[in-house]
């Protein structure tokens, strides 16, 4: 059968798709788009929405359980500042978007609530890590730029969480010629050949596996291990005398304590509440920042980031994460993240110093987050708030001292805290994009920044 | 077809330009002598399964291709042209914005879900490999494509581009619809910083995006264009 162009009538041959002669497709083709997905909402409005209708629905039932427990505080709810702070330093004028007394109260309660319940929790279950693999990775001068790589990668089975989500690995892989805890990005992993080698330093070895042990990183090298073309594991000896170390370092007093709030520390949330002359005699203090700000502060800092720690946690109804902090082979603080609905809390243990910190977010009533740090019997506490775009926040320090921080427009705004050894500097930003919580120290040696994402996530450098 | 299409090409088409010639073949400019205009007319040596597919479709972010023959392992191709600037060559002026790159990498994305679709991968995404006509990313050049074929373990045939191609590309396992996902990780990273994400990886959400395309592991990466263009 002749085929014809069916637009100039010159002969084709069959299963001819184009005419060459007037250079014009033959037939309809198939328009290939992809599906539209409807696009997730983005977590914050999601949360703000679901925050705001719970906070409505939950008025009628804080109201019923109003009544104080034995355990709990009876104080009074928090007084909002006056219309203006007179300081040494300045006259803020505090916006009208301020936080109703009844929504600080239902927050306190609700944050009191979780608490409790977190407390009752039954013992919770602890894994002892246990190192499984472990390779050693030397990459050659492949491309005549880059230095020679010679890597351990560990495994160790567990139960860790990693950017808030568990996982039963961890992943972790060192640079055995600084010792240098390595993540994906600080090589070209695609490029990593693995030979097998005899450590001829097995107690530096071992040295090495126990610094990995006792600190996380993201488990970004998963890949790593399970691409490796070549498995050369080192021997089972020396995997279970590292375990015999690991054992020991994992007292049994630990294990049975779990992951709740051991009895016999003091809990945080006794003073909880903020009384209103106490509230008024740091409102009554100049505007300054203390060493013990500082502290207190860095403390609260350094604890939720410090390196290298240890990190264990464990599922609970409520309790979504909660671990210890060892820094240097010793428990240093403590960590608990469990939740109310909508609202996430977090609860901090500086056990060296005492100090407890709390951090509650609500999207709901304007508030956008809720911080309290303690030390000492003294509170230090922040508030933000924010509304129609406008970001309050209000900072109290311990040791006597307070500073105050009014933040609006949503950009970039800055508290200081100055000491003798250095200064640093908080920054949030409250804008769409996000939050960002930045550190410095004036002499530079230590920078911190955190930026708290729309959807969630957090990101640290 | 494939003699036809040749003599064809003779006879209708004048050589504009040679743009690339090798041992695997050639890719000239053509410019069609009754109606001005210009197509591009590719040979070269290997399969022409995903080209063949292709012929039944259109794209607004992939060439239509137009016409395929084949014989004896040689392959003959006349694809519609792309007048535009390659990714790689606006790359050598400046990096583009992070809203761009994502932009762009929609785009991209779209064209890949439509090779996708038809069950083939593209095999080497790179700047040079996508035109950027107006506004538009135009996914090109599909010599390194294949079907995915299921029942493969690993790749016969190693291709693609050094930086850009997958693990498993060099012969650790099948690539598939996963092998793109990674180039475009490297593609995205670039784009945005103009450096290999293994030396400068971008920040922020989009740097997340690129990491979890360059999972080592294709289970650890997303699992197809649309997720990417999602998170995208």
């Amino acid at each position: 059968m002749e085929h014809k162009c069916l637009y100039c009538g010159a002969p084709l041959p069959e299963g001819a798709f184009f005419c060459h002669c007037c250079a014009r497709s033959q037939g309809q083709k198939r328009l290939f788009l992809p599906p539209r997905r409807r696009r997730r909402i983005r977590w914050p409005l999601w949360a703000a929405a679901a925050a705001a209708l719970l906070a409505i629905a939950c008025v009628p039932i804080l109201r019923s359980q109003a009544a104080p427990s034995d355990s709990l505080p009876t104080g009074q709810p928090t007084a909002l500042p006056e219309a203006t702070v007179s300081t040494a330093a300045q006259t803020v004028p505090i916006p009208e978007t301020t936080l109703p007394e009844e929504s600080l109260t239902q927050l306190q309660e609700l944050a009191l609530n979780a608490i409790e319940e977190a407390l009752a929790t039954p013992d919770l279950e602890t894994h002892t890590p246990q190192l499984t693999n472990a390779i050693e990775y030397r990459s050659g001068n492949w491309d005549g730029k880059r230095s020679t790589f010679h890597g351990l990668l560990l495994r160790l089975e567990g139960n860790f969480l990693l950017e808030d989500e568990y996982d039963s690995h961890l992943n972790v892989l060192l640079d055995m010629d600084t010792g240098e805890i390595l993540n994906s990005t600080q090589l070209d992993y695609d490029r990593i050949r693995a030979y097998q080698r005899t450590v001829a330093d097995r107690e530096q070895y071992h040295h090495l596996l126990l610094n990995a042990y006792r600190s996380f990183l993201e488990d970004d090298l998963l890949q790593i291990w399970m691409d490796s073309e070549i498995r050369d594991e080192l021997p089972r000896e020396d995997l279970d005398a590292v375990n015999s170390r690991l054992a020991l370092d994992f007292p049994e007093k630990e294990a049975e304590m779990g992951f709740g709030f051991p009895g016999e520390i003091p809990l945080p949330v006794q003073s909880c509440s903020f009384e209103e002359g106490a509230l008024a005699e740091l409102e009554a203090l100049p505007y300054d920042y203390s060493e013990d700000a500082l502290a207190a502060v860095a403390d609260a800092l350094k604890i939720q980031d410090s390196g290298p720690v240890r990190m264990q946690s464990n599922h609970l109804e409520n309790v979504q994460d909660a671990r210890f902090y060892i820094v240097n082979g010793e428990k240093r603080g403590q960590r608990v993240l469990h939740t109310n609905g909508d609202q996430e809390y977090v609860l901090y243990h500086d056990f060296e110093n005492g100090v407890w910190a709390r951090h509650l977010w609500v999207y709901a009533n304007g508030v956008m987050m809720d911080d309290y740090w303690y030390a000492d019997g003294t509170r230090a506490a922040r508030f933000a708030l924010t509304e129609d775009g406008q970001y309050t926040e209000m900072l109290y320090y311990p040791g006597g001292k307070q500073s105050y921080r009014f933040l609006r427009d949503a950009g970039v705004e800055q508290a200081e805290i100055h000491a003798p050894e250095g200064s640093a500097r908080l920054t949030l930003n409250a804008s769409g994009a996000g939050t960002e919580l930045s550190a410095y120290a004036a002499n530079g040696s230590r920078s911190r920044h955190i930026w708290f994402f729309p959807d969630g996530s957090t990101q640290t450098e | 077809m494939y003699d036809f299409l040749l003599s064809s090409v003779e006879e209708h088409y004048e050589v504009v330009k040679e743009l690339k010639s090798g041992p695997r073949g050639s890719v000239r400019l053509l410019r069609h002598k009754e109606t001005g205009k210009r197509f591009i007319f590719r040979t070269y040596q290997g399969n022409a399964e995903v080209y063949r597919k292709l012929l039944e479709i259109t794209s607004p972010h992939l060439p239509e291709i137009l016409e395929v023959g084949e014989k004896d392992g040689n392959v003959a191709v006349l694809e519609e042209y792309i007048q535009g600037d390659t990714l790689a060559a606006l790359l050598k002026a400046d990096v583009f914005s992070q809203k761009e790159a994502r932009r762009l990498g929609r785009q991209i994305c779209a064209g890949l879900w439509a090779l996708h679709a038809l069950g083939a991968v593209h095999r080497d995404v790179k700047p040079e490999n996508v035109i950027l006509r107006g506004n538009q990313a135009v996914l090109i050049d599909f010599d390194a494509s294949r079907l995915v074929k299921e029942q493969n373990t690993t790749d016969t045939l190693v291709l693609g581009t050094t930086g850009y191609a997958a693990p498993e590309q060099y012969g650790i396992a099948q690539s598939d619809r996963r092998t793109d996902i990674y180039a475009m990780g490297i593609l995205l990273n670039i784009l945005c910083t103009g450096r290999h994400p293994s030396e400068v990886p971008a920040k922020g959400h989009l740097g997340r995006v690129i990491r979890k395309c360059t999972m080592m592991s294709p289970d650890n990466r997303y699992q197809d264009v649309l997720s990417l263009m999602e998170a995208l």
